[in-house]
C-alpha cells in the first residue's frame, strides 16, 4: 500500500482556515440574530392575521391599552423612563467627550507633539466607514 | 386562536422585539463604550507614565503598545470571542510574531519600565478579554454568577494570563492589518485624486 504524502501546513493555510472558519462563524451568527427577528414578526403577524377582518387596527391598540392592568403600566412606565434615561446619559457622555477630547489631545501634544490618535470620531464612536 | 389570546400574543411579541433590540443592539453598543473608556484610562496612565520621564515618547515599546491600543480602540467593535477562541487553537501552533517583537521592544528598556510596560501590557489584554466576555449577554449572566462564586479577573490572573495576552495578540494584530489595509484604500484614493 502506498505511504500518504506528509502534508506541511504553512502559516498562510493555518490563517486561510481562520479566516474561512471565522466567516462562518460570523454569517451563522448574524443569521441566528435575524431569525430571531423573523420569528418574532412571525408571530406579531399571525396574532394580527387573527384579528384581521374582525376588527380595526385602532382597535386593536384600543384594545390593547384597555387591557393593560395596573402593574402592567408601572412595568411600562419605569422600563420606558430607563431607556430615556439611558439615552439621554449616553447623548451627555458623547456631549462631553466631543467637548473635553480636543482639549486633552492639544495639552498632550504640548508634552508629545508626534502623539499618535485612535482615529474614532469627534464624539467617541465607530467610524462609519469601518462599521462595513 | 381567541382576539384576547391574538392581543396577548400581540404584546408579548412587542415585548421580544424590545429585549431583541437590547439585547442586539443597545448592549453591544454600552459594552464597547465599556471597552474604549478602559482602553483610554490605559492609554492616559501609559502618557503620564511616559510624560513623568520614566520611558521615552520614541520607545519602541511604547510606541507598539500606543499603537496597538489606537487600532484596538477604532476596529474594537470587530473583536469577538469566536474569533479569540478560534485564533488561540488555530493560530498558536505557528507562533506569534507579534509577541516577538513585543519581547525584542521591551529587551532594551529599563527593567522598572519593563515591570511597568508589561503590567499595561496585561491590562489591555483584560480588557480586552472582559469586553468579548460580556458582548454577549448571555455570556454576561454566566460570567455574573461566576464573579459572585470566585471572582473572574483574579481567576483569570492565576491560571491563564499568558494564554489571554497571546489571544488578545491575535486579536489586535487582526486590527493591525485592518488599520494598514484601510491606510492603503486612503492612500490610493488619495493619489486617484
Amino acid at each position: 500500500m502506498a505511504s500518504q504524502p506528509t502534508l506541511h501546513r504553512t502559516e498562510g493555510d493555518y490563517r486561510l482556515a481562520y479566516k474561512k472558519i471565522d466567516a462562518i462563524v460570523t454569517i451563522t451568527k448574524k443569521a441566528m440574530v435575524c431569525s430571531a427577528a423573523v420569528a418574532i414578526a412571525y408571530f406579531a403577524y399571525k396574532s394580527i392575521a387573527v384579528l384581521a377582518g374582525k376588527t380595526t387596527l385602532a382597535s386593536i391598540w384600543l384594545k390593547i391599552l384597555a387591557n393593560v392592568t395596573v402593574h402592567e403600566s408601572v412595568y411600562i412606565v419605569v422600563t420606558g423612563g430607563c431607556i430615556i434615561w439611558a439615552l439621554g446619559e449616553r447623548a451627555l457622555r458623547r456631549r462631553t467627550i466631543k467637548h473635553l477630547a480636543p482639549r486633552v489631545k492639544e495639552l498632550e501634544e504640548i508634552i508629545h507633539r508626534g502623539r499618535t490618535s485612535s482615529g474614532l470620531t469627534a464624539l467617541g464612536t465607530t467610524r462609519p466607514e469601518d462599521k462595513i | 386562536m381567541t382576539p384576547e389570546m391574538a392581543i396577548s400574543a400581540l404584546k408579548a411579541s412587542l415585548g421580544l422585539f424590545l429585549i431583541w433590540v437590547f439585547v442586539f443592539y443597545f448592549w453591544k453598543d454600552y459594552c464597547l463604550a465599556v471597552f474604549r473608556a478602559d482602553i483610554f484610562t490605559v492609554r492616559d496612565e501609559l502618557f503620564m507614565y511616559a510624560a513623568k520621564g520614566n520611558i521615552s515618547f520614541d520607545d519602541p515599546a511604547y510606541k507598539m503598545l500606543r499603537h496597538r491600543m489606537n487600532v484596538s480602540l477604532r476596529y474594537g467593535h470587530e473583536f469577538t470571542l469566536a474569533r479569540f477562541i478560534l485564533g488561540l487553537t488555530m493560530l498558536s501552533n505557528i507562533g506569534s510574531p507579534e509577541s516577538e517583537l513585543w519581547e525584542a521592544a521591551i529587551a532594551d528598556s529599563p527593567p522598572s519600565a519593563r515591570k511597568m510596560l508589561t503590567t499595561y501590557r496585561h491590562t489591555f489584554a483584560y480588557s480586552i478579554l472582559k469586553f468579548i466576555t460580556l458582548r454577549s449577554f448571555f455570556l454576561y449572566t454566566l460570567v455574573l454568577l461566576f464573579q459572585a462564586a470566585g471572582g473572574f479577573k483574579r481567576v483569570v490572573k492565576r491560571y491563564c494570563y499568558e494564554k489571554i495576552v497571546a489571544g488578545a495578540e491575535i486579536l489586535e494584530s487582526d486590527a493591525v492589518e485592518e488599520d494598514v489595509r484601510e491606510r492603503d484604500r486612503e492612500d490610493t484614493l488619495i493619489e486617484a485624486v
